[in-house]
């Protein structure tokens, strides 16, 4: 039977995903940090010998990849020069001015990526309207590409002004570049050609600064897989949550930053399709932090102005906000005498104190001297926790500081940890013009079905989804997402001038570079899709927004881009205004093919792992005391059969809470559905 | 630890979910306003206060409306007289709980049960409020009423019905009427959304825990303001610095403070400042209070919550009639951009010397203000761009300050070149660090930036607002001052002549203003700098 692999690199485990027609199998392998690629090569050594995978009948492999950030965030890029405009060698490190934190003192600026002599301006200019002002001088830059040739530079990055008015000034700097060096040189005009300087250099140099890191990764796990007698059909993930082949993805690293949450936020999407949830707040809680992302209306939000670290990044994102709460936060009391939860993490090692290896109080002891988790039943794959010694590092860290019994100081840090989560979640949604209440809640990761009922009552939402691979959502994402390409051109002109039959050749013109790509890739002309959109906004206005662009007949059709525009003006800011002028900016073509496995069947063959365990147990909520409820095993919660909190669900990789009040039932594919009710009092 | 009725978990819960508010509206206020200046530079806070007008939580994106707001609510509580449901107060007058004119803020009262149980306000930075010049900035006012339209606490809305006839007063005396509308009517919206959200966290909480949290949150960020002074040294320290010039008569304008620590009181005193001033420099007491909040905030512990309980232990004196607490009718359009630049350098300066081991150098000192306006030639359309530019970062005891960076009160975007130019009749010739500009140092001060703009085929106006051209950047523990700033015209045949610190010029086509911002000042010894880091400099062509 074919089958599709998907595989996504945590911290601690490689999570497998292996998709047939007779269903969806999940593993878990253990990761080796510092060298990705050879935990994910054991991982698929260990389940082609358990006979898992059988490489014959694979057909595809997808892979979330976390090299690209991994090397951004640790500083370990290839040495890179930069060749710009005479004037702006310095746009690189001034950015855009500001400061990252308002009231460090002592902040520094993160490294800048091309140091300062390695960037060197060369004469020429376009100007505004793209038209050639002063002429490349051709003799000048082949003296620098002479000087740069002891410089034992890696790649060369290449940006201009207005270059994506007028291209050719790049290439020809590559000509002259490429020959002498003899390394990539990566244009601007190919990676984004788009208005907005900075944010365009930043975006490049990314892209040929980790080419030679990530192209030597992903080499090694094609050959690899190779050698093992699968395909070489590797797809990887983007930021935006569509995959790409190796070739594809090697060239344009700078695409592959959110490789990992991607994946997760894709699965979700996946999960709640197939639940006929189209609005959903997903929330990845683990053991650090707890990502959160919109799903509105089937399709996930993404941004452009997105970024890893302090380096922005201008392609297309999945728009993932992270929040410094996580199962190993640690609680502590300040000097104000407040009981705090974070940011600091326990992480995976030490860990909480329960895991016995001498960590601090955190959100898991709480949990765990709550009743939430269960001490017999190790956290996916540890061994059993340590309940007194979370009980002693609550006391001694907390409790006996505000002078509270250990109960009472575990529910406080519950609740001071979700009243964190509910104003970040609540300030994500309203920044977006949407309102939590017309959402699901899906939570997943090691923790969030720990904490998903209690979040959804403090926001007013009613219901909450813990998907059956919640610990495996990100590889599950990967088998699930169409393969993709976002192309765009920057032409910035007023609708008065605007002529609809240059813009529908520029729009053809992406079509073709868009076909081209999914072409190589072997997606087949019937199964391509386009989607065409355009950046608009009022003259005057810094930003844009991006409404969809019809194209009946290969027609563009401007009237209707207007008034689409002047639509979503009112949707995402209160008001617009037919009369006033506006101007479009950039166009932009989704390019898209079939993904490597239709979700559908996702739960049918869904290993039932772990004996099935069923018994009474005793669960804090309130300072009340504890409530008699159950423990049981996922696997013995009865598909159709609907269950009521207090109520523990053991999971493999996590632990569902179920309050009192809350009902919940499993679908037929093993998802759980949480009726939480409304604990939120409204605001309207 | 007791705390009265709120035990520590419902403290941090409350404090929480009341800064979510503040978050909230925040949030709702950038995505709404009509003006790039607030929803892409992001100029505006939002607050919520006590029955009492304590602030009590504040969402903030730059330092300069730190703790000013407080001032607003006074004004609006004093003048509104008996509030009810659906009010909401504006005010911008500088003396009467303001800033400067484009700073309006909107104050609403928060009821339950027919009783006032807080208020929630937000203010933003409109790009016109009227005046002599386009975009309300001039740099050679002398007095209030050449820069704008004063709008003392009155209700816009008046029991949830709009005051159309203070509307269109209003509306008539600005330049860009729709947008302001826009901006005017996303601050409502905040407001609103807050109203909302803080009678959401009454029936949530009941209005005793409530009013108890607000107290215990104040309460709570006292008491760690508290703690931090009572760890500063004993005795006054005293320190000097100066504005270059109000750009209307000649002569340095002297800042002095002396900062004494009494048990947990901190007392900064500005006696012995110059009076006010004729040109638009002078500060009201609002913007004197941001200044010295956010040093004393930077200096110590910037996680403290920025709420009211957090300065009440900041005694700030400052002689009525000073350029740090001007009356009327002094010009003070520049108080919170220039001035209150001073005001940090002078309280850092003096707080260095109390903990020298946490002493700065001086930041660049200014925001370097620059408006060009003119007709543009390819559309006959009128427009006006309003720049501000970063420079030198102090040097510090972790590290060189930035080069190229805005510091202190103020952390707006640049304006991309490209977008620059595709948007007006100007070129931007250059964009870049001037080198050798640092204060030398242990730990160098950062490098200024050169940006120079050229008026393409037509004749520009540039107003400048802009310091540290004469006095330079200082620096600490033996590092050496900081570059100054210059303004150069560039003529068309290559010639250079100086453009003024504040005032105007006027630019031909093909003529360009040429802006070197000042670096920042060094620290530490610079005999002591590591090899390591003079080989760089010297690489990288920063000395």
């Amino acid at each position: 039977m074919a089958q599709v692999i998907g595989i996504d690199i945590g911290g601690t485990f490689v999570d497998v995903v292996i998709a047939s027609e007779a269903g969806v199998r999940i593993a878990k392998e253990p990761s080796t940090p510092g060298e990705p690629a050879l935990g994910v090569l054991r991982a698929l050594d260990r389940l082609i010998g358990a006979g898992s995978i059988v490489p014959q009948e694979v057909r595809g492999l997808a892979h979330g990849c976390t090299v690209a950030t991994n090397a951004l965030l640790e500083g370990k890029w290839a040495r890179t020069a930069l060749i710009t405009t005479r004037g702006f060698r310095d746009v690189l490190e001034i950015g855009r001015q500001n400061r990252d934190s308002l009231y460090d003192l002592g902040a520094v600026r993160s490294p800048v990526m091309v140091p300062r002599d390695l960037r060197l301006e060369v004469t020429e200019r376009v100007n505004s309207d793209g038209e050639v002002e002063t002429p490349l001088d051709v003799a000048e830059l082949r003296r620098l590409a002479e000087a740069l040739r002891g410089a034992n530079v890696a790649a060369v990055a290449v940006v201009f002004l207005f270059s994506y008015l007028r291209p050719e000034h790049e290439r020809a700097a590559r000509d002259v570049l490429a020959g002498l060096l003899g390394v990539p040189v990566v244009l601007s005009s190919d990676v984004l050609p788009e208005i907005r300087e900075y944010e365009r250099t930043s975006t490049t140099v990314i892209s040929a600064a980790l080419r030679p890191v990530i192209g030597a990764y992903l080499a090694a796990l094609e050959q690899g897989g190779a050698e093992r007698g699968l395909p070489r059909a590797w797809r990887i993930m983007q930021s935006s949550g569509a995959v790409t082949t190796l070739a594809r993805a090697q060239e344009q690293p700078a695409s592959l930053l959110l490789s990992g949450p991607a994946g997760g936020v894709q699965g979700a999407r996946a999960v709640g399709a197939a639940m006929g949830e189209r609005n959903l707040i997903t929330m990845d809680m683990g053991g650090t932090s707890c990502d959160v992302a919109l799903i509105t209306d089937g399709a996930i939000e993404r941004t452009r102005s997105g970024g890893v670290g302090s380096y922005p990044v201008a392609l297309p994102m999945v728009s993932v906000h992270t929040i410094g709460a996580g199962g190993g936060s640690v609680a502590w009391v300040d000097r104000g005498g407040a009981l705090r939860v974070g940011p600091e993490s326990m992480g995976a090692s030490p860990g909480p104190a329960c895991y016995g290896r001498g960590g601090r109080a955190t959100v898991t002891d709480a949990h765990l001297v709550l009743g939430h988790l269960v001490a017999d039943q190790g956290l996916g794959g540890l061994p059993p926790l340590d309940a007194l010694a979370a009980r002693r590092a609550i006391s001694e860290d907390v409790g006996q500081k505000l002078g509270l019994s250990v109960e009472r100081t575990s529910l406080g840090i519950l609740e001071v940890a979700d009243a964190a989560m509910e104003r970040a979640i609540r300030v994500v949604t309203v920044e977006r013009g949407r309102d939590p209440r017309d959402y699901v809640l899906l939570a997943f990761g090691g923790a969030g079905p720990l904490h998903g009922a209690s979040i959804a009552r403090r926001l007013g939402i009613r219901r909450v989804l813990v998907p059956r691979t919640a610990g495996v959502l990100s590889a599950f994402g990967l088998v699930v997402a169409e393969t993709g390409h976002d192309v765009s051109q920057s032409v910035v002109a007023r609708f008065d001038g605007l002529d609809a039959v240059k813009v529908g050749r520029t729009v053809d013109a992406l079509r073709a570079r868009g076909a081209a790509t999914l072409r190589a890739e072997g997606i087949r002309e019937d199964e391509m899709q386009f989607h065409a959109s355009a950046d608009v906004r009022y003259v005057g206005q810094a930003h844009e927004l991006t409404v969809p662009l019809e194209t009946p007949g290969d027609e563009v059709d401007l009237a209707a881009l207007r008034r689409a525009f002047e639509e979503a003006h009112v949707a995402r800011y209160g008001h617009g205004s037919p009369s006033e002028e506006a101007e479009l900016v950039t166009l932009r073509l989704r390019a898209q093919g079939p993904p490597l496995f239709r979700a559908g069947k996702v739960g049918a063959a869904c290993q039932e792992k772990g004996d099935a365990l069923d018994r009474p147990h005793d669960i804090w909520f309130d300072a009340a005391g504890p409530t008699r409820g159950r423990v049981q095993s996922r696997s013995s919660t009865v598909r159709g059969e609907s269950f009521r909190g207090p109520l523990v669900v053991v999971g493999e990789d996590s632990t569902i809470l179920v309050p009192p009040g809350a009902r919940g039932r499993c679908d037929a594919d093993g998802h759980m559905i949480l009726e939480v009710g409304r604990d939120d009092p409204g605001t309207d | 630890m007791t705390q009265g009725p709120i035990d520590a978990i419902t403290l941090e819960v409350l404090r929480h979910a009341l800064a979510a508010v503040a978050d909230e509206m925040n949030a709702d206020l950038i995505r709404t306003a009509y003006s790039p200046n607030i929803n892409e530079r992001r100029d505006c806070s939002s607050a919520v206060f006590d029955p009492a007008g304590n602030m009590v939580a504040q969402a903030e994106s730059i330092p300069v409306h730190l703790g000013a707001m407080p001032y607003s609510v006074a004004a609006a509580i004093q003048a509104a007289g008996q509030f009810a449901p659906g009010d909401i107060v504006v005010v911008n007058d500088p003396y009467a709980g303001g800033a400067h004119l484009p700073d309006i803020t909107f104050v609403a009262p928060v009821f339950s049960d027919g009783d006032l149980v807080a208020f929630v306000a937000d203010r933003a930075h409109h790009a016109d409020i009227g005046g002599k010049e386009p975009g309300s900035l001039a740099g050679d006012s002398v007095e209030i009423f050449q820069e704008g339209l004063r709008i003392p606490p009155v209700r816009l809305w008046r029991g949830g019905e709009l005051v159309d006839d203070l509307l269109s007063l209003i509306l008539l005396n600005v330049r860009t009427p729709r947008e302001r509308l826009g901006d005017l009517r996303a601050q409502a919206a905040g407001c609103r959304m807050g109203v909302a959200r803080m009678e959401g966290l009454v029936s949530r909480y009941g209005r005793e825990m409530l009013a108890d949290g607000m107290d215990a949150v104040l309460a709570y960020s006292e008491r760690r303001m508290r703690a931090e002074i009572e760890q500063l040294p004993r005795g006054t320290f005293r320190f000097e610095d100066a504005l270059d010039g109000d750009g209307i008569v000649r002569g340095e304008i002297p800042i002095r403070v002396a900062i004494r620590a009494q048990g947990d009181r901190l007392i900064v005193d500005f006696t012995g400042s110059a009076r006010q001033v004729a040109g638009p420099v002078n500060a009201v007491l609002a913007v004197t209070a941001s200044a010295t909040y956010f040093a004393i905030r930077a200096a110590t512990d910037p996680t403290i919550p920025a709420n009211s309980g957090c300065y009440r232990p900041i005694e700030i004196v400052a002689p009525l009639g000073s350029v740090v607490n001007a009356v009327a009718p002094a010009a003070v359009v520049g108080g919170n951009l220039e001035t209150a630049q001073r005001i940090v350098d002078v309280i850092l300066g003096a707080l260095g010397m109390a903990l020298p081991e946490r002493a700065i150098g001086a930041c660049q000192g200014t925001m370097n203000n620059v408006a060009v306006g003119g007709t543009d030639p390819r559309t006959g359309e009128a427009y006006t761009l309003y720049e501000t530019i970063g420079g030198g970062y102090g040097g510090r005891a972790e590290a060189d300050g930035i080069d190229g960076v805005h510091s202190h009160m103020t952390n707006t975007l640049n304006t991309p070149v490209e977008a620059l130019e595709t948007a007006y009749p100007l070129q931007v010739r250059r964009y870049e660090l001037v080198r050798g500009s640092g204060g030398a140092g242990e730990h160098r001060g950062g490098l200024g930036i050169r940006r120079e703009i050229r008026a393409v085929g037509h004749v520009a106006r540039v107003s400048l607002l802009t310091d540290r051209r004469s006095r330079a950047p200082y620096g600490v523990r033996g590092g050496g001052t900081g570059a100054v700033g210059r303004n150069v015209l560039l003529r068309a045949n290559g010639q250079e002549e100086p453009a003024p610190s504040k005032g105007s010029v006027i630019l031909s086509p093909g003529e360009a203003l040429s802006v070197e911002t000042p670096g920042g000042g060094g620290w530490g010894d610079p005999a002591q700098r590591s090899l390591e880091l003079i080989e760089r400099d010297r690489r990288e062509e920063r000395v």
